[in-house]
C-alpha cells in the first residue's frame, strides 16, 4: 500500500494525459514546422514587447487604483495638474520605437517566408463546395482532399478556387491564404515530419464550411516517389467480387457524371476525384475516417449527413445497392501504399 | 412640443400618446433615448443568439445548430452587435442625448432630420429582423464576401437594404453632429474647451463622413448584382472578387473605430469625474482622437494579410496598423495619468472604466499581434481573432457602454442605479467575458477556425475549451439579467439631485431629467478649460435663470416619420422584388412607397420648424442646413470615389476593356451642356432671392428642374440604346458604366426633388427674404451632383 501512495499522483496524472496523447494535437506554432522557425524571432521579441507593455501598464493601473482610491479619511481636493509634457512625449515616443523594430522585423520576415524556393514541388489547389481538388504539375496526377506530399520538401500550392472563395488552412504547417475564383494565389509549404496533417477551409464558404476539411499526407521521399508512379500509371482495377462487379455497373451508370475514376470511362469534373478511393485515409473532405459505416450513409444521402453538400441523396437506391457501390470504391486502391497508419498531427 | 412647467401636475400620458410623442419629438434626448432603448434590444437579440452559438459549440458533434441555420445565427449575431448595437449605442445614442446638453445648447443642428434619422435606422432593423419570418435571415457572415453572396434566399437583400438605410441615417447623423459641433457651442466655448466626449463625437462623425462610403459601395454592388447582374466582381466577366473585400474593409476597418472612439470619450469624461482632477493632457488626447480618425483609413488591408497581395502593400499596411496603436496607446496612458493623484471615487463607473483600460490593453496587444504579417497568416480568421475582436469590443468598449449608461443614468432618468447590483454586474460581466473569451485564444493557437458550426472529438483540448467557453457565456448572460433589473429597479427609487456624482459638464448643471428646453438659464460665456462646472464654482459664476416660456423650440411634426416609413415601403419591395415585376404585391410596395415617401417630404419641407419666428445664435453665421449638407456631401463624394478608384483599377489593369460600341458622345457633350447650365441657373436663382426678387427666383428654379428631367430624359434613352447594343451582366466595362453612372441619374432624381421641394415652398409662401427653406443646401447638392457629373463625362465618354 504505501508504496502505490507513493506512485498514486503521478499515475493519475499520467491517467490524466493519456487520452490527451491520443488526440491529435494542431498547433499554429508548431515549433517544429520550418514556418515556426523561420517567424520564431519576430514572436519572440513581440512576445518580450507584449509583456513587458502588458506589465508596465496593467502594473501602473493596479498601482493607481490602490494607492489613489478615495478612503473615508480623504478630504479636500486632489492636485489639479493638467500635464507633464515631457511623460507624455516619451510615451509616444517609445511605442513608436516598438512598433517600428516590428514593423522592420515583420518586413524581413515576411520576404523570408514568401520566398518560394527552387526545386518546390509545384500543386495546383482548387478549392470547391466543400471538397478540394489536387493536381501535381510536374506529373499531372491527380487526387482530391488528401494532398500527399514528401517530407521536408517545400511545396508551392498554387490556390485558387471553383465557385466562392475558400481558405487553405493546415494550422501545423504555418501560411493561410484565400482561394479566390479568378486568380492564383502562390505560396509554400513544408512539412518537417511524416505524419497525416489536418487541414480546414477557413473562409465562410457556405452550409458546408466547417465540414470543409482536408489532409496533409507528409511520407517519405521514396514513398512518395512509389505514389507519384503509381498514380500516373493507374487504371482502376478490374471488380473481382461480385458486389464490386454490381458497384462498378451502378457506379458507371449513377455516378459517372460527377465523379472521375482514372482508367474508366467515369470522368466527370463536378465533384471529387475518386480514382483511389480505398487508399484515402478519410472521406467526406477529410470529416470522417474512411470506412464503410461512414461511406454507407454518405452515399445513400450526402445532405443529410453534411448539410449543404451539392451531392444529391440517392435514396432510391436499395441498402444492397449502397453496400455493393461502397465495397467497389474501397477496392480502389493504389498497389504498396498505405496511408492509413501516418500518425495524426 | 408642450412644455412641462415644473410643479404642474399632470395626469400620466398613456401609450399611443406617448408613441406620437417619440414619433413626432424632435428633441435630441427622446432621439438619443430611442436610440439607447433600440441599441439595447439589438444586444438582447444578438445577446440570445451568441448563446445558441455557444450552445451548440458546447460539445464536439453538436446538432443544436447545424449548417445553414448556424450560419444565419452567426449572421445575424454579427450584424446585430455591430450595427444596432455598439455602433449607435455610442455615437447616435449618447452622441444625441449629450452633444447640446454638453455644448450648452437647446437641440442639435437639424432636429427634425435627427428625428428621420432615427426612424429609417429603426426601420432598417426591422427590415432585417422581418426576414426571419419572409424567407430566412442573411447567412453569409457580417462580411458578406463576393461571391458567396449570389447564392442563397432573399435574406441577403433585407441585409443589403438595412446596411444601405442604416448606413444613410448614420450620414445623416454624422452630417448633423458636425453641424451641430460647428455651429452651436455656447458662447465662448472654444473648440479647445469643448468636453472630450464632444471630441469624440467629432472624430467619429468624420470618421463615418469619410469611410462609410466603402460599405455603402459594398452593400449597392452586392444588392445590384443579385437585382440586375451587373457587377464590378464577377470572374466570369473579368471582374476582381478581391475588389469587393477592398470595398468593404475600406470602411469595415474604420468602423471598428467608429465603435471605439465614442467610448473613448465616455471614458475620458467618467475618469475625469471619478478621480475629481481634470484629463490629464487633454490637448494630446484630443490629437490622438484625431490621428486615430486619420490612421485607421489606412490600415484596412490587414483584414486581407492572407488574399495575398503584393508584399510592399502588404508591409505598408502593417505599419500603419501597428502605428494605430501609438495614439491609441496615449489614450489609454492618459486615462491612467488622469487617474494618478486623484481620489478616485470608487463608484460602478469606475470599476467599468478600469475593466476597460485592463481589457482594452489585451486586446490592444493581441491587435498588433496580429499586425504582424507572417504571425497573421497563422492565426487569422481562426479563433485568435474572434478572441481578439470580442477582447476590444465585448469586454472592451461594450464595457464603456455600460460605464457610460450608470454614470448618465441618473441625468437621463433622475433615478440611481444600484451600487450593489452595479458591481455584481461589473463582475458577472469581467469573470464572464475572461472566461467566455480567454480560452478563444487558446483555441485560435490550437487551431480551430471561426464560423465553423460543429468540430471534431479529439483535436486536444478543443472540447475542453469550447466547454469552458460557453460557461463564460452563461454568466455573461446572467450578468445581463442583472443589468436589467438593475434598470428596471431604478425608476422605483427616489429621485437624485441634478449632479450626483458631481460632474464638471454642462449637463450636470441642468434638471434631471433635463426639461425639452434643457437650459432655464443663461449659459455665462466664460470657458476657461473643458470643465466648465468647476471653474465657475471655483470664480463663484453663477448662471442667470430665464423664464422657460420664453425658449423657442421645434414644432412636433409626424412628416419626417413618413418619409423614413415610405423608404422603408420601397426597402421592403427592393428586398423581395423589383421595379418592372409585374403588379405584385412587391412593386406595389414599392409604388406606394415612392408616394409616401414624397407626401412626407413635401409635408415636412411645407411645416415651418417653428411655429413662430425665431432669430438662432450659430457660431459660424452660416445657416445649419447649409453646413450640415456641405458635411453630408463629404460622404456623397466618399461613396463616388471608392466606386470610381474600382473602377479606374479594373479599367487600368486591363479588366474591363470598353466594348467596340460606346454610349454615344454627343449625347454626354449635350447631357453635360444641360446640367452645367441648370448649376448656373439656379445659383442665379439663389442670388435672386437674396436681392428680393422672387418672381425670378421662383422660374429659375423651374428651369433647373426642367434641365433636369431633360437631363435624365436623355439619359434614359442612352442607357436603353446602348443596352440594347451590349449585355450589361457580360460585359465588365458596361457593368461598371451602367453601375456608376446609374447611381448618379439616381442622385439626379434625389437632387432634382430638393429642387422642387424648394420650388413647393416657394410657391406656396413658405420662402421670402428672411426665411430661404431648404433652398442652401438643394442648391448645393446639385452642384455636387454637377460636378460628378464631370467625373463621370471625363471618365466613360472622353477616355475612349
Amino acid at each position: 500500500m504505501p508504496m502505490l501512495a507513493k506512485v498514486r499522483w503521478p499515475l493519475a496524472f499520467a491517467g490524466l494525459l493519456s487520452p490527451l496523447a491520443l488526440a491529435r494535437y494542431i498547433n499554429v506554432i508548431n515549433p517544429a514546422s520550418p514556418y515556426t522557425k523561420d517567424i520564431a524571432p519576430l514572436l519572440w521579441v513581440a512576445l518580450v514587447m507584449s509583456v513587458v507593455v502588458f506589465c508596465g501598464v496593467a502594473g501602473t493601473l493596479f498601482y493607481v487604483v490602490h494607492r489613489f482610491r478615495a478612503r473615508a479619511d480623504t478630504t479636500g481636493e486632489p492636485p489639479q495638474f493638467r500635464d507633464n509634457p515631457k511623460l507624455e512625449t516619451t510615451l509616444i515616443i517609445v511605442p513608436i520605437i516598438l512598433v517600428g523594430v516590428l514593423t522592420f522585423m515583420t518586413a524581413a520576415t515576411l520576404a523570408k517566408v514568401s520566398a518560394i524556393p527552387k526545386g518546390s514541388l509545384r500543386v495546383r489547389v482548387t478549392a470547391h463546395q466543400f471538397f478540394w481538388d489536387y493536381r501535381y504539375l510536374s506529373s499531372n496526377v491527380r487526387n482530391s482532399n488528401e494532398l500527399v506530399v514528401p517530407v521536408n520538401r517545400p511545396v508551392e500550392i498554387e490556390l485558387t478556387s471553383a465557385d466562392v472563395i475558400h481558405a487553405f488552412w493546415v494550422p501545423s504547417l504555418g501560411q493561410q491564404r484565400e482561394a479566390i475564383p479568378g486568380s492564383i494565389n502562390k505560396f509554400t509549404i513544408t512539412a518537417p515530419k511524416v505524419g497525416s496533417y489536418y487541414g480546414e477551409c477557413n473562409i465562410l464558404c457556405g452550409a458546408g464550411h466547417a465540414n470543409m476539411r482536408f489532409r496533409v499526407l507528409a511520407v517519405p521521399q521514396s514513398e512518395y516517389q512509389t505514389f507519384i508512379k503509381e498514380a500516373k500509371a493507374y487504371a482502376a482495377p478490374q471488380p473481382k467480387t461480385a458486389a464490386e462487379k454490381r458497384g462498378y455497373k451502378l457506379f458507371m451508370a449513377t455516378c459517372s457524371a460527377c465523379h472521375r475514376i482514372q482508367g474508366t470511362s467515369a470522368n466527370g469534373r463536378i465533384g471529387p476525384d475518386l480514382s483511389y478511393f480505398g487508399s484515402r485515409t478519410t472521406m467526406g473532405a477529410g470529416v470522417w475516417p474512411n470506412k464503410l459505416k461512414y461511406l454507407e450513409p454518405w452515399i445513400h444521402d450526402s445532405p443529410a449527413v453534411k448539410p449543404g453538400s451539392h451531392m444529391p441523396p440517392f435514396t432510391q437506391l436499395s441498402a444492397q445497392q449502397v453496400r455493393d457501390l461502397a465495397l467497389y470504391l474501397e477496392s480502389l486502391k493504389l498497389p504498396g501504399l498505405n496511408f492509413r497508419s501516418l500518425p495524426q498531427i | 412640443m408642450a412644455i412641462n412647467i415644473p410643479g404642474a401636475t399632470r395626469t400620466r400620458p398613456g401609450f399611443w400618446e406617448v408613441l406620437w410623442d417619440y414619433m413626432t419629438t424632435s428633441d435630441h434626448k427622446r432621439i438619443g433615448i430611442m436610440y439607447i432603448v433600440t441599441s439595447i434590444v439589438g444586444f438582447s437579440i444578438a445577446g440570445v443568439f451568441a448563446l445558441g452559438i455557444r450552445t451548440q459549440l458546447a460539445v464536439p458533434n453538436n446538432t443544436f445548430l447545424v449548417g445553414n441555420t448556424y450560419n444565419q445565427v452567426l449572421t445575424t449575431h454579427g450584424v446585430l452587435m455591430l450595427f444596432f448595437f455598439i455602433i449607435p449605442f455610442g455615437l447616435v445614442g449618447f452622441g444625441n442625448l449629450l452633444l447640446p446638453l454638453m455644448l450648452g445648447e437647446r437641440d442639435v443642428a437639424l432636429p427634425r432630420v435627427n428625428n428621420f434619422s432615427f426612424w429609417l435606422f429603426f426601420f432598417s432593423l426591422v427590415i432585417y429582423c422581418s426576414s426571419f419570418a419572409m424567407g430566412g435571415p442573411a447567412s453569409v457572415g457580417w462580411t458578406f464576401y463576393y461571391p458567396l453572396t449570389m447564392q442563397g434566399g432573399p435574406g441577403v437583400n433585407a441585409y443589403m437594404v438595412a446596411l444601405l438605410m442604416n448606413g444613410i441615417a448614420s450620414l445623416l447623423s454624422a452630417a448633423n453632429f458636425m453641424a451641430t459641433i460647428i455651429n452651436l457651442r455656447a458662447r465662448g466655448m472654444s473648440i479647445w474647451k469643448m468636453p472630450i466626449f464632444v471630441w469624440s463625437i467629432l472624430a467619429t462623425s468624420l470618421l463615418q463622413l469619410f469611410a462609410l462610403g466603402g460599405i455603402a459601395a459594398a452593400s449597392l454592388t452586392t444588392l445590384m448584382e443579385r437585382k440586375l447582374g451587373i457587377s464590378m466582381f464577377n470572374p466570369a466577366i473579368g471582374g476582381v472578387p478581391v475588389l469587393y473585400q477592398q470595398f468593404f474593409w475600406f470602411y469595415s476597418h474604420p468602423a471598428v473605430y467608429v465603435m471605439l472612439l465614442p467610448y473613448l470619450g465616455i471614458a475620458g469624461e467618467i475618469a475625469s469625474t471619478f478621480s475629481r482632477k481634470p484629463l490629464f493632457g487633454y490637448r494630446v488626447m484630443v490629437l490622438s482622437l484625431l490621428a486615430i480618425t486619420f490612421l485607421s483609413m489606412l490600415v484596412w488591408v490587414h483584414h486581407m494579410f492572407a488574399v495575398g497581395l503584393p508584399e510592399t502593400w502588404q508591409v505598408a499596411f502593417a505599419a500603419a496598423t501597428m502605428l494605430v496603436a501609438v495614439p491609441t496607446g496615449v489614450k489609454l496612458f492618459n486615462l491612467i495619468g488622469t487617474m494618478w493623484g486623484g481620489h478616485l471615487q470608487m463608484k460602478t463607473p469606475i470599476y467599468w472604466l478600469i475593466g476597460f483600460i485592463f481589457n482594452f490593453l489585451i486586446g490592444g496587444i493581441s491587435g498588433v499581434a496580429l499586425g504582424l504579417v507572417p504571425f497573421d497568416y497563422n492565426v487569422t480568421a481562426s479563433y485568435f481573432v474572434v478572441a481578439h475582436f470580442h477582447n476590444v469590443l465585448m469586454f472592451g468598449t461594450a464595457f464603456l457602454v455600460f460605464g457610460g449608461l450608470v454614470y448618465w443614468w441618473p441625468k437621463i432618468t433622475g433615478h440611481m442605479l444600484d451600487e450593489r447590483l452595479g458591481l455584481w454586474h461589473f463582475w458577472l460581466m469581467e469573470i464572464g467575458s475572461w472566461v467566455t473569451f480567454l480560452p478563444m485564444y487558446a483555441l485560435g493557437f490550437l487551431g480551430m477556425p471561426r464560423r465553423y458550426y460543429t468540430y471534431p472529438a479529439g483535436n486536444y483540448l478543443w472540447g475542453d475549451l469550447n466547454m469552458v467557453s460557453t460557461i463564460g457565456a452563461f454568466i455573461l448572460a446572467i450578468g445581463g439579467v442583472v443589468w436589467v433589473v438593475n434598470m428596471i429597479r431604478s425608476f422605483y427609487t427616489p429621485k437624485v439631485g441634478d449632479n450626483p456624482w458631481g460632474g464638471y459638464t454642462l449637463e450636470w448643471a441642468t434638471t434631471s431629467p433635463p426639461q425639452p428646453y434643457n437650459f432655464a438659464m443663461e449659459i455665462p460665456s466664460s470657458f476657461p478649460s473643458e470643465r466648465p462646472l468647476y471653474d465657475w464654482a471655483k470664480r463663484g459664476i453663477k448662471p442667470k435663470a430665464i423664464d422657460p416660456s420664453t425658449i423657442a423650440l421645434p414644432q412636433p411634426t409626424i412628416w419626417p416619420f413618413i418619409t423614413a416609413l415610405g423608404l422603408t415601403l420601397i426597402g421592403y419591395g427592393v428586398t423581395y422584388g423589383w421595379f418592372n415585376t409585374g403588379w405584385n404585391a412587391d412593386t406595389v410596395t414599392i409604388y406606394a412607397g415612392i408616394i409616401v415617401t414624397f407626401i412626407g417630404l413635401f409635408r415636412w419641407a411645407g411645416t415651418p420648424e417653428y411655429d413662430r419666428p425665431v432669430r438662432h445664435h450659430t457660431v459660424t453665421g452660416i445657416p445649419n442646413g447649409l453646413l450640415g449638407m456641405s458635411w453630408f456631401i463629404v460622404s456623397e463624394v466618399s461613396l463616388f470615389g471608392i466606386l470610381i478608384a474600382g473602377y479606374l483599377y479594373l479599367r487600368l489593369s486591363g479588366h474591363a476593356v470598353p466594348p467596340p460600341q460606346r454610349p454615344e458622345i454627343w449625347l454626354a457633350a449635350l447631357n453635360t451642356l444641360i446640367l452645367v447650365s441648370s448649376s448656373f441657373v439656379v445659383q442665379a436663382a439663389e442670388r435672386d432671392l437674396a436681392r428680393g426678387r422672387p418672381t425670378r427666383f421662383r422660374l429659375g428654379l423651374l428651369i433647373t428642374m426642367i434641365l433636369g428631367a431633360l437631363f435624365l430624359t436623355f439619359q434614359i434613352f442612352e442607357f436603353t440604346s446602348f443596352g440594347v447594343e451590349v449585355n450589361m451582366a457580360q460585359n465588365l466595362w458596361a457593368s461598371c458604366f451602367y453601375l456608376i453612372v446609374g447611381l448618379h441619374g439616381l442622385h439626379i432624381l434625389i437632387g432634382g426633388s430638393g429642387i422642387t421641394l424648394s420650388y413647393y415652398q416657394a410657391t406656396t409662401g413658405k420662402i421670402d427674404a428672411h426665411n430661404h427653406g431648404s433652398i442652401a443646401p438643394a442648391a448645393l447638392y446639385w452642384h455636387l451632383v454637377d460636378v460628378v457629373w464631370l467625373v463621370i463625362v471625363t471618365l466613360f465618354y472622353i477616355w475612349r
